[in-house]
């Protein structure tokens, strides 16, 4: 990743759209992680992407509703979530490209069980373009 | 050659898209019951429309980025949560109202109750989603929607007062029943500016690649595709207005509405309504569906395109089709489709603060529009939009309780 001369985090990366090296959308970036190691500068260190990390921007109400449903599911509270190097960025743009596979990401489970078990055995639904 | 064609083919979809249930519901209720008296109404809401497509067409060419993309990235999760639950629920039920406008078209046609068809009209509108491309769902049915020119021709068949029609254009207060008067207005309003149609209108900009080339055609199609759909809307309110005023019949079932056009058009008349509600219907229930889809999964940044195979982009198929098929359930049920239609037009003109005042940033944003930001005209008709949204967002219910029965 080249240097981040003039981007800014809230307006340029907050919330955009995100595409992995193959040119897919993903989601977004739902929030930041920054990392303080002493002596060094704050560093933006990973970017989060998921239903969990959305949740905590909406409000309390939010994060228990999903501690809820997430419980009844039996799944960890931050299930889904993917956290990815911000060092995976390659281009800060209308999207941002990240250097990933986006279909391994925890943050993508649901478009692959929905592809997997339920879209992908209706005819008609395989191939690239229709 | 190609612009033309885009642009001829752009007005055709504007005709398609602005004539639906609601659009056609709300006219003859207020032809019937003020004649030509809420006219201003349909003009306000058609032109508001035009602004706003040629706005969010504007910015997606621009941009490249759809209107829903903007609202998440500019204004937050919180607001566009509160924007996506208002859009959404609002959508849903126009949905409702779609199907449930198709099976009455379907019940005129056939005397089979409408209640029977709405599972089959889900399947029908699914299996075109599933397996068309995003031009056939745009530019299929509006095309075919042509029909509605019919109503035109019936309308000056039945001799207008043009005079009388024209002057109908400037507001006017109501000479008995207030509220009911204020209920049509916002129904109409409603019906006219529904924000899955620059919704869907943005997100077709950005399907069909646009670029700073396309600034022309966008300001083309949304200008003229919907005037001459607001013509056939106006059609309507004149025909109802000399058709069932002077008898006194007040449309109480959308049944009713087959007479319309019988008195101008002799037996042709009553075919033609049919064929015109069942297609634009059935066609504004493939675009809202669309619509829905395009909302979570641009909002939520999945992967989306109706040009896509399903497996591509599961999530986005997944809610379409989730959306078509729970949207069958009140027709199914036997709820009318007028009784929905009204419901929903008024909470259509009730949501539509959430999409229309975020505009004003977004239009007049250098680092989103570039050199294509808002002029003057633009911007106050955007901000006097804004403040009619706002007007109506205050008005709508209790309107709805005062005179919607």
């Amino acid at each position: 990743m080249a240097a981040l001369d003039g981007v800014q985090l809230v307006h340029d990366v907050q919330d955009a759209c995100l595409c992995d090296r193959n040119g897919r959308r993903i989601g977004r970036v739902d929030a930041l992680a920054l990392t303080l190691t002493e002596g060094k500068p704050l560093r933006v260190s990973t970017i989060l992407i998921g239903g969990a990390v959305r949740a905590e921007r909406v409000g309390t109400w939010m994060v228990r509703l999903r501690g809820a449903i997430a419980a009844m599911l039996h799944h960890d509270r931050d299930f889904g979530v993917s956290r990815v190097p911000f060092s995976a960025v390659r281009v800060i743009g209308g999207t941002i490209e990240l250097d990933v596979d986006g279909a391994t990401l925890p943050s993508s489970r649901l478009e692959r069980w929905l592809g997997d078990h339920i879209i992908g055995h209706i005819p008609g639904s395989q191939g690239e373009n229709k | 050659m190609k612009k033309w064609l885009e642009i001829a083919l752009g007005i055709v979809t504007g005709i398609g898209g602005f004539l639906e249930v609601g659009s056609i519901a709300t006219s003859a209720q207020a032809g019937s019951e003020f004649r030509y008296q809420l006219v201003w109404a349909l003009a306000l809401g058609v032109i508001s429309l035009a602004f706003l497509m040629e706005m969010t067409g504007r910015l997606a060419a621009v941009s490249k980025r759809t209107y829903v993309d903007l609202l998440r990235e500019h204004f937050g999760m919180r607001f566009f949560l509160v924007a996506l639950i208002a859009v959404f629920v609002v959508s849903l039920m126009v949905l409702m109202a779609e199907i449930g406008g198709v099976g009455t078209a379907l019940q005129m046609a056939t005397g089979i109750a409408f209640a029977w068809w709405a599972v089959p009209v889900a399947v029908l509108g699914w299996m075109v989603l599933w397996r068309g491309t995003f031009g056939i769902v745009e530019q299929g049915t509006a095309t075919l929607g042509l029909l509605a020119v019919s109503f035109a021709v019936g309308a000056v068949k039945a001799h207008p007062d043009w005079g009388a029609l024209g002057r109908a254009f400037i507001p006017s207060r109501p000479t008995e029943n207030p509220a009911r008067y204020w209920y049509l207005a916002v129904s109409i309003l409603g019906a006219s500016i529904s924000p899955y149609l620059y919704l869907f209108y943005s997100a077709g900009a950005v399907e069909d690649g646009w670029t700073q080339d396309y600034l022309g055609v966008n300001r083309i199609t949304s200008g003229l595709g919907n005037l001459f759909g607001g013509t056939l809307a106006l059609a309507v309110i004149v025909t109802a207005a000399l058709v069932f005023a002077p008898a006194h019949i007040q449309i109480e079932r959308f049944e009713q509405l087959g007479s319309l056009f019988v008195s101008p058009l002799g037996r042709a008349g009553f075919w033609l309504f049919v064929a015109t509600l069942c297609i634009t219907c059935f066609g504004a229930t493939l675009e809202i569906a669309l619509s829905i889809a395009y909302l979570i999964a641009q909002g939520f940044g999945w992967e989306w395109s109706e040009n896509l195979r399903p497996a591509r982009n599961s999530r986005f198929s997944t809610v379409y089709t989730v959306a078509i098929l729970v949207a069958a359930i009140p027709a199914a049920l036997g709820i009318s489709a007028l009784s929905l239609t009204n419901m929903s037009m008024v909470l259509s003109a009730a949501s539509l603060p959430f999409t229309v005042i975020p505009l004003i940033a977004l239009m007049n944003d250098g680092n989103v529009m570039g050199r294509h930001c808002n002029g003057w005209i633009s911007n106050i008709a955007l901000i006097s939009i804004s403040v009619l949204s706002i007007a109506l967002f205050f008005v709508s219910l209790p309107l709805q309780i005062t005179g919607g029965g």
